[in-house]
């Protein structure tokens, strides 16, 4: 069921024509925001305040690929105009885009390109480029080089020989009256800069120089973020760490990106180039072990240095990353593995922040019943589209902050953040257990499920076991005492909720505090 | 030796032509929409549930789907069960004309049963593969809305994905 949005401009029928600033063309839309692209039983409540003319700044690179598909709104400004989507897809056209698009990507490159001349339809299908990424990723993994766009790096890594510019004059193939929903937010994500609204919001704690108590005390033991300005000052990283000096230093040696791996050569390559509403991210949990000088380029800051996890040596779940993404890239809500601790330093570019609190799902996210699963459905830029206006109204809002190169987040256990890049990154992220989160971590590797919540390691099911008979072995009484004070914090806490309710705690300032 | 009759819950399911099916729960809970609403909401009543958008035709073939593929996972995993439930699918596939295939596509994407779903695209995909140009389009009844110039274009730009393909091929 979508709804009609009240005022829509076409793309294809009227450009406002409007003074160009700089590098930016405005195009004004109003997008169908009802217009679920996952179909799920969740049904959603939010709804953009409509009132709002919304615009929209696509980044000014933004290729036509959009082949002149409009939002299916438009449709109806259109009256007796048919859909050439429908016509073109014959008895399929009953078929959600969704459900199109998954029977094609179960074909190989060459149906798909018979089927390209089978009609415009078709051809606006088959030309959508997660199909040619995932035919490129399955079939040659890391190895690829990336040209132009996925379906021309499918064809000349395939058919070598062939000459792609011969379809060049006809590659913008616009098409009439073609409206869809799914492919045309596709495409709009894939190339819209983010908006200055979503990026006003700090309201995160900044923190220079101070102690390790401190921190304990305000921050960690409260389970509050907090922006560490000062901590990096010592890192060989921090100046030296750019483009140029990690491809030549790491060569050829390959690092995780998604589901491969690729010479960071490749991946600047790729990086370069695509415009994708989801781009490959550079992730590695063992930079540190493949080139271990980038490991000693850098240091743990002070506040983080305890890190329980070390009993188990090299048994450890993975826990600290290097991780480097053009704009756009980044990591959709979610809470960290094992109920970890993190935190997060920039050495280049700047990243954007949302962070709620264990206890507040984010808008638009939806966890399943026993945590095993986070459904957030959207991608980071359509989760900004669709619900960060929502959290304006709320009581409890997000923490916010832009991390810039020099800065580091800590992000306590159990809180859900969105992270994404708003130009190229260079940044590296460690997790790590200390006093004053074990007892949630043990608790969470304890759970009945572990086996699928618990990430990072190949042996989860032990991994309560060998953690906890590690821990009294080196930090004997540790466990016990840790659980004492818990109780004690617990039978506290019961007493004041107790007083309160027997003493009027409204009359004069007599407060009680423990 | 007694033997204990197994109480197995049962659930209703009501078909947009208004005939009621009554399945084992196990069955039901194959729909990953059912379980989904059960797990969300322990302690609905077990009424008939509506299904306005599937007919009875194709409900009683997702149950029997559904069924066997159960009877399939219960026994212990060999070659041989490998084997039946493939044969299973295949026979099913061969069943369907395009009409029935693409409107159990619907219900089994409505229902959230994903085995099924991912059978039956892989059905559809296997109908369209390897096949020229016409037969695709006579197949599903579509339009050629190319210009003659368009359509050249098109077929040159994709020119690499026809080497090898029999234009005449049915």
């Amino acid at each position: 069921m979508l709804s009609c949005s009240r005022s829509l401009l076409s793309q294809t029928l009227k450009r406002k024509s409007k003074p160009k600033t700089k590098s930016k063309t405005k195009t004004k839309l109003k997008i169908n925001q009802n217009g679920s692209r996952k179909q799920t039983v969740i049904a959603r409540n939010q709804q953009i305040d409509e009132e709002e003319e919304e615009g929209f700044n696509l980044k000014s690179s933004a290729p036509s690929n959009s082949h002149g598909v409009q939002p299916l709104g438009n449709l109806y400004f259109n009256p007796g105009s048919i859909n050439s989507r429908n016509t073109g897809l014959g008895n399929l056209q009953i078929l959600s885009d969704e459900l199109v698009l998954e029977i094609l990507g179960l074909l190989e490159g060459t149906h798909l390109g018979v089927l390209a001349t089978v009609s415009k339809s078709f051809y606006v299908f088959t030309s959508h480029e997660t199909l040619w990424r995932n035919l490129v990723l399955d079939n040659l993994k890391g190895g690829f080089s990336y040209y132009r766009s996925w379906k021309v790096t499918y064809i000349t890594n395939f058919c070598p020989s062939f000459d792609v510019s011969k379809g060049d004059r006809f590659s913008g193939l616009r098409v009439r009256d073609f409206y869809s929903d799914y492919l045309f937010q596709s495409w709009l994500c894939a190339n819209l800069e983010m908006k200055p609204e979503w990026l006003e919001r700090d309201n995160i704690i900044r923190k220079r120089g101070i102690s390790i108590d401190d921190f304990v005390i305000n921050f960690e033991e409260p389970n509050k973020p907090v922006l560490l300005e000062g901590c990096m000052d010592n890192w060989d990283a921090l100046g030296k760490w750019d483009r140029d000096y990690l491809v030549n230093f790491c060569g050829d040696v390959q690092f995780s990106v998604g589901p491969v791996k690729m010479r960071l050569q490749d991946y600047f390559n790729y990086s370069d180039q695509a415009k994708e509403e989801r781009p490959l991210y550079l992730f590695d949990p063992k930079f540190a072990e493949k080139i271990p000088a980038l490991g000693s380029e850098y240091e743990v800051p002070v506040y983080f240095r305890e890190d329980l996890f070390s009993v188990l040596g090299n048994e450890r779940p993975d826990y600290r990353w290097i991780i480097i993404g053009p704009a756009g890239s980044g990591s959709s809500f979610h809470i960290d593995p094992n109920s970890t601790s993190a935190w997060n330093a920039v050495i280049k570019g700047s990243k954007k922040w949302v962070l709620f609190p264990p206890d507040v799902v984010p808008p638009g996210v939806h966890p399943s019943p026993d945590g095993a699963e986070v459904a957030c459905p959207v991608s980071i830029v359509e989760w900004f589209m669709n619900f960060y206006g929502t959290t304006k109204d709320w009581k409890k809002r997000p923490i916010e902050c832009i991390c810039k190169a020099g800065e580091v987040i800590f992000v306590p256990n159990g809180w859900w953040h969105l992270v994404i890049n708003l130009e190229e990154s260079i940044a590296i992220t460690q997790n790590y257990v200390s006093r004053r989160n074990l007892l949630n971590v043990l608790d969470f590797l304890k759970k009945p499920n572990a086996s699928e919540l618990v990430s990072g390691t190949r042996d989860r099911i032990n991994l309560y076991e060998k953690f906890k008979n590690a821990i009294e072995a080196s930090f004997p009484g540790t466990i016990e005492e840790l659980t004492a004070k818990a109780e004690e914090k617990k039978a506290q806490q019961k007493k004041l909720s107790f007083w309160d309710s027997v003493t009027d705690s409204k009359v004069g300032a007599f407060k009680f505090s423990f | 030796m007694s033997t204990a009759t197994v109480e197995s819950k049962k659930i209703t399911l009501r078909t947009a032509d208004n005939h009621e099916f009554e399945v084992d729960e196990a069955i039901a809970m194959e729909f990953g929409t059912v379980k989904t609403f059960f797990d969300e909401n322990p302690d609905a009543s077990r009424e008939p549930i509506p299904l306005p958008n599937i007919s009875s035709q194709y409900l009683s073939i997702i149950i029997e789907y559904c069924k066997s593929h159960l009877a399939f996972r219960v026994r212990e995993s060999s070659s041989s069960v490998e084997d039946g439930a493939k044969a299973y699918d295949e026979e099913l596939i061969k069943s369907l004309d395009n009409e029935s295939l693409k409107e159990l596509i619907l219900a089994a994407n409505y229902l959230n049963i994903k085995d099924m779903l991912d059978m039956l695209n892989q059905g559809v995909a296997d109908r369209i593969k390897n096949k020229s140009v016409e037969y695709v389009r006579r197949f599903f009844g579509i339009e050629n809305d190319y210009t003659p110039e368009e359509e050249a274009a098109v077929r040159a730009q994709n020119e690499w994905a026809f080497e090898g393909v029999d234009p005449d091929d049915d």
